[in-house]
């Protein structure tokens, strides 16, 4: 379990991270979504122990992350920008792993390995960009840390290998009960994957929800209302996010349960309407734009 | 799996990672040494038959490889204490390398440890294999002494903590700048600011401590021994215990601050300078304000600082500051357009060099004017630079009678070490009585008083980047005094002299004390125990009439040294020498130009005595001739008997021989002085020894002779 309390990161007189409070449960894939600048690397880096928080904690397992050599062992950080130390292979950087972290699975490396059909004795610096997201991902795991901390990393990976990534976290998620938190922005990824997100904004946090919950309590409308009235009377009894028209056809996105905005609909006369699910790309436009992260003032 | 083991795979891998560096390392310095030991041996190619000096040779090439304090092997371990410190913390500049490295599960703490330590610890090892190498050569050869392997073992340690001093140095460096580039600045920084804060350090410590403050004695002891001023003085000598321990001291204090630095630099300073932004105005100040006092220091190597000279120093000051300023705003900015940004900071930076200098030049500080007083003084030492700084002095203390053997012929004397005089007098010529003290001091307030006339064009410069030449043009008298306080600490003034100022009265209890007669009289041209053969008695007439031959020279040659030590000065007035030795070494060489007996040379005359030799009593030498030189253009005068009868008697009384007092002539040289040949009725004369006569007491009529030339 990890617990985020009220956590603050500032670099010099910008904000990086900004009174976080969030938990995350052990067994479930964390996703960690958020706008430009929002500070997840920053928040996944204190996560790792690797930044000291300026204020507020973070709790793992019951004790603090930063220079806790106990609680790092439980901890695997791949960064967005991996480095592998010069001249190594494949097989030299397992041996730095294995070196360091307790019941590294050595035989679990060369089976994946070679399922991804990467050369172990091959230099790193000549593996591409993609195989260095794998390689990274291959030496994290077979680590078998309780949580695996990943910064942007199915980024350069293509979608088969994504695909393969995300079994082989599901796996090792059954196995060996790892908790994967997972930084990006690539949203349609994570939806796959992700039982939980949290989604960042100016270095605070906008939610922390169970996706499939979350997804549950927002929803998108496509109406025709007969009349003026009725529009006024549904908009003004409901907890609209957003709006467009569309000639007579108004889409709103609508926070509520199925049931409930169902029920809302049915109450009021229109000739026709739509009650669609939100998908997470959606509900992080809708819920930035709340917050004024809104295409429309960016563009204009 | 453990923390400790963790850790300990850690290392094993940084070792690893590391090891190119090591290796390179390795390679150069096994190369380097064998490669200076057999540069050391060439150049004594030709001596090396020469049995007296072989173990001299070898003790000598074997100080040159191992003497850290100048060898090459400190130089080797100030950089790779520096390139290992840079290499080993690099990582620090590279925000992907700190991720992985400060997320894996070692802490700050024990990843310093073993980073520093490992380095530490790979450096002893290298370093003891090199040494190991030399000794062993050195054993098999059979030229390895138990002081040889003491001196090298001192040496090797001298090494480990030059190399741990520039680790620690290299690591704040690291942790306090934010690129390479300000790393190696910051190192250059260290080093060359050393010079200023010397010279400012020494004067504020003569304001502080001595001169306004009236402070009680035990708290200004209590300031001495906190104050590290010996270590001044350790740098001028070779691999000192008391360099050493600062060192080591140094090291320490030093290492604990790096720690600190490291473990609270923020992983988010990666490639961030700490100091940069916050201090960079202070930082970049100070260095303008160094590279101004240099360039103004410089300018006394380059010119004369006459009223010309002294305007060179003000441009080459504001020409230095400038080109500090303008790179240091390159480099603060990374901007090449920014070098004239902070224009009102360059300002500020000049206006305190000026107010730095002329503080110097006016003797602000009090620091030219301060003279200690006579009961503070536990001992003193006087270098007179023209009367002992002609000639090149070459060492060699013998273990066996603790005779320091002097020479200015390094051809010859390959075995003997450089000292400057001012460290044998500081050694060997220590004044403690009261009167020698004062009379000192006296000389110090005349050289306040009576600065020679090129004094004020260096006045703005403190004592210790003084010019210790010797100007022909001008007429001075450069006198080096060191004060050693009761509390410990030296004081070190030089003066330059006017020669018109009468020192006659107290450098008559200077060249007259025991403690000038035991440093200087057995500083002559003597040679080891056992070199010499033979020694031929040489008459007036220079014809050899006895010769010395087997133990009998050893004891002459010891009479005759303890008659030169206890013969007082005022009987040197108006007495000649009997007969003279010349001594020969068993291939025939002749070794000494000529020691002159005579005739209370008792201890002397009694040896010779018991060697069947009987130096008759009589005054056997009459003068015939007296040849006058003037100093400046080496023409003569002859005085000849009978016509100059009374004035040659004169003379005779009070000329003293100037081979008695080696700097005799200069001490009491002026501008109208002379020396003098005395020629006997064989036409003879006594070869190098020449007479002079103190100012003040030449006879009016030879006075008056030189004064129509």
């Amino acid at each position: 379990m990890i617990k985020i309390n009220n956590v603050v990161k500032n670099f010099s007189d910008i904000k990086a991270v900004d009174g976080i409070n969030a938990d995350i449960s052990e067994g479930s894939v964390f996703g960690l979504v958020g706008t430009n600048g929002a500070g997840k690397s920053t928040l996944m880096r204190m996560l790792a122990g690797v930044l000291k928080p300026d204020s507020g904690q973070i709790i793992i397992d019951g004790m603090s992350v930063y220079e806790n050599e106990e609680v790092k062992k439980q901890i695997i950080y791949i960064s967005d920008e991996q480095y592998f130390f010069p001249n190594y292979t494949a097989d030299e950087c397992r041996a730095f792993y294995a070196g360091i972290y307790d019941n590294y699975d050595n035989e679990l490396f060369d089976e994946l390995i070679g399922k991804m059909g990467l050369d172990k004795r091959r230099k790193v610096n000549t593996f591409s960009k993609g195989m260095k997201k794998q390689l990274s991902i291959i030496l994290g795991v077979c680590a078998h840390p309780k949580y695996l901390l990943c910064d942007e990393t199915f980024d350069g990976l293509d979608p088969v290998m994504r695909q393969a990534v995300k079994k082989l976290f599901i796996a090792m998620m059954e196995d060996y009960n790892m908790t994967p938190i997972i930084a990006s922005h690539n949203l349609r990824e994570l939806e796959d994957i992700c039982e939980h997100v949290g989604l960042l904004h100016k270095g605070g946090i906008l939610f922390n929800r169970d996706l499939e919950e979350m997804k549950l309590n927002i929803h998108k409308v496509q109406c025709i209302f007969k009349d003026a009235d009725g529009r006024a009377d549904f908009e003004k009894n409901t907890d609209i996010m957003s709006t467009s028209v569309r000639g007579s056809m108004y889409t709103y996105t609508i926070r509520g349960g199925v049931d409930e905005i169902r029920a809302r609909l049915d109450d009021i006369d229109m000739i026709f309407y739509e009650l669609l699910p939100l998908s997470l790309e959606e509900i992080f436009i809708s819920e930035t734009e709340v917050v004024g992260y809104d295409i429309k003032n960016i563009i204009d | 799996m453990t923390s400790r083991t963790s850790l300990i795979n850690y290392i094993k891998g940084d070792v690893r990672r590391k090891s190119w560096m090591y290796v390179s390392f390795m390679v150069i310095l096994f190369f380097s040494m064998p490669f200076n030991v057999i540069s050391q041996l060439y150049m004594y190619r030709d001596e090396l038959n020469v049995s007296v000096y072989d173990r001299m040779i070898m003790e000598r090439t074997l100080a040159t490889i191992l003497k850290s304090a100048y060898g090459t092997a400190v130089v080797w371990a100030a950089i790779a204490g520096t390139a290992w410190g840079m290499l080993t913390f690099f990582y620090l500049y590279s925000r992907s390398r700190v991720d992985l490295i400060h997320s894996l599960p070692i802490t700050r703490v024990r990843l310093f440890r073993a980073k520093i330590w490992t380095d530490f610890l790979i450096f002893a090892v290298i370093s003891l294999a090199a040494y190991a190498s030399v000794v062993i050569v050195y054993a098999v050869n059979g030229h390895m002494t138990p002081d040889h392997f003491i001196y090298s073992v001192r040496s090797y340690l001298v090494g480990l903590a030059a190399y741990a001093l520039m680790n620690v140095i290299t690591v704040i460096a690291v942790m306090l700048t934010g690129t390479v580039f300000m790393g190696v600045a910051a190192i250059i920084f260290l080093f060359t600011f050393a010079f200023p804060i010397r010279v400012m350090a020494d004067s504020l410590g003569a304001v502080f401590y001595e001169t306004y403050f009236c402070m009680p004695d035990s708290t200004i002891n209590a300031f001495n021994k906190l104050i590290p001023y010996d270590i001044i003085a350790c740098l001028n000598r070779d691999g000192g215990t008391g360099l050493w321990i600062y060192t080591v001291v140094l090291t320490v204090a030093l290492y604990f601050i790096a720690k600190m630095l490291y473990i609270k630099r923020p992983s988010e300073g990666a490639g961030i300078s700490i100091l940069h932004r916050p201090v960079a105005v202070v930082t970049s100040s100070i260095l303008t304000i160094e590279a101004a006092l240099l360039g103004a220091l410089y300018s006394a190597y380059l010119f004369d600082l006459d009223r010309w000279g002294g305007i060179w120093c003000w441009i080459l000051m504001l020409l230095f500051a400038l080109l500090a300023h303008m790179l240091l705003q390159m480099v603060i900015e990374q901007d090449a357009r920014a070098f004239l940004k902070n224009k009102g900071q360059f300002a500020v930076c000049i206006a305190i060099t000026v107010m730095i200098l002329l503080g110097m030049r006016w003797d602000v500080f009090g620091f030219d004017r301060y003279i200690p007083k006579a009961e503070d003084v536990e001992f003193a030492t006087i270098t007179q630079e023209y009367v002992d700084g002609s000639i090149q002095q070459y060492e060699k203390v013998d273990s066996d009678n603790s005779l320091h053997y002097i020479s200015w012929d390094n051809d010859f004397y390959s075995n003997y070490t450089y000292v400057s005089n001012y460290e044998y007098n500081y050694d060997n010529m220590r004044f403690r009585e009261e009167n020698e003290i004062k009379s000192i001091i006296s000389i110090a307030q005349k050289g306040i008083d009576n600065p020679a006339a090129d004094s004020d064009s260096r006045g703005f410069l403190p004592y210790i980047i003084r010019d210790y030449g010797y100007n022909d043009e001008l007429y001075y008298n450069e006198t080096v005094i060191c004060y050693h306080l009761n509390s410990g600490r030296e004081v070190v003034r030089s003066y330059h002299i006017d020669d018109s100022t009468d020192l006659l009265p107290e450098l008559s209890v200077i060249y007259g004390s025991d403690t000038y007669r035991d440093a200087k009289y057995q500083a002559k041209e003597f040679y080891e125990a056992g070199y010499i053969d033979s020694i031929e008695i040489v008459d007036e007439r220079y014809e050899t009439v006895a010769r010395v031959e087997g133990k009998s020279v050893e004891e002459l040659l010891d009479a005759y040294m303890e008659d030169v030590k206890t013969y007082p000065l005022a009987k040197m007035e108006g007495n000649l020498p009997r007969v003279f030795m010349r001594s020969y070494s068993d291939n025939g060489a002749d070794c000494m130009d000529g020691y002159y007996i005579y005739p209370y040379y008792q201890k002397t005359l009694q040896c010779l005595s018991e060697c069947g030799i009987v130096i008759s009593n009589e005054r056997v030498d009459e003068v015939e001739r007296i040849e006058v030189y003037d100093y400046e253009d080496g023409e003569g005068h002859a005085l000849t008997r009978p016509a100059d009868n009374e004035l040659m008697d004169e003379i005779i009384e009070c000329a003293i021989p100037e081979v008695m007092t080696y700097g005799a002539r200069y001490f009491f040289k002026s501008e109208d002085s002379f020396y003098m040949d005395f020629y006997n009725k064989y036409d003879a004369d006594f070869n190098c020894v020449s007479y002079v006569i103190p100012k003040g007491r030449v006879p009016e009529k030879l006075a008056a002779m030189l004064a129509e030339d």
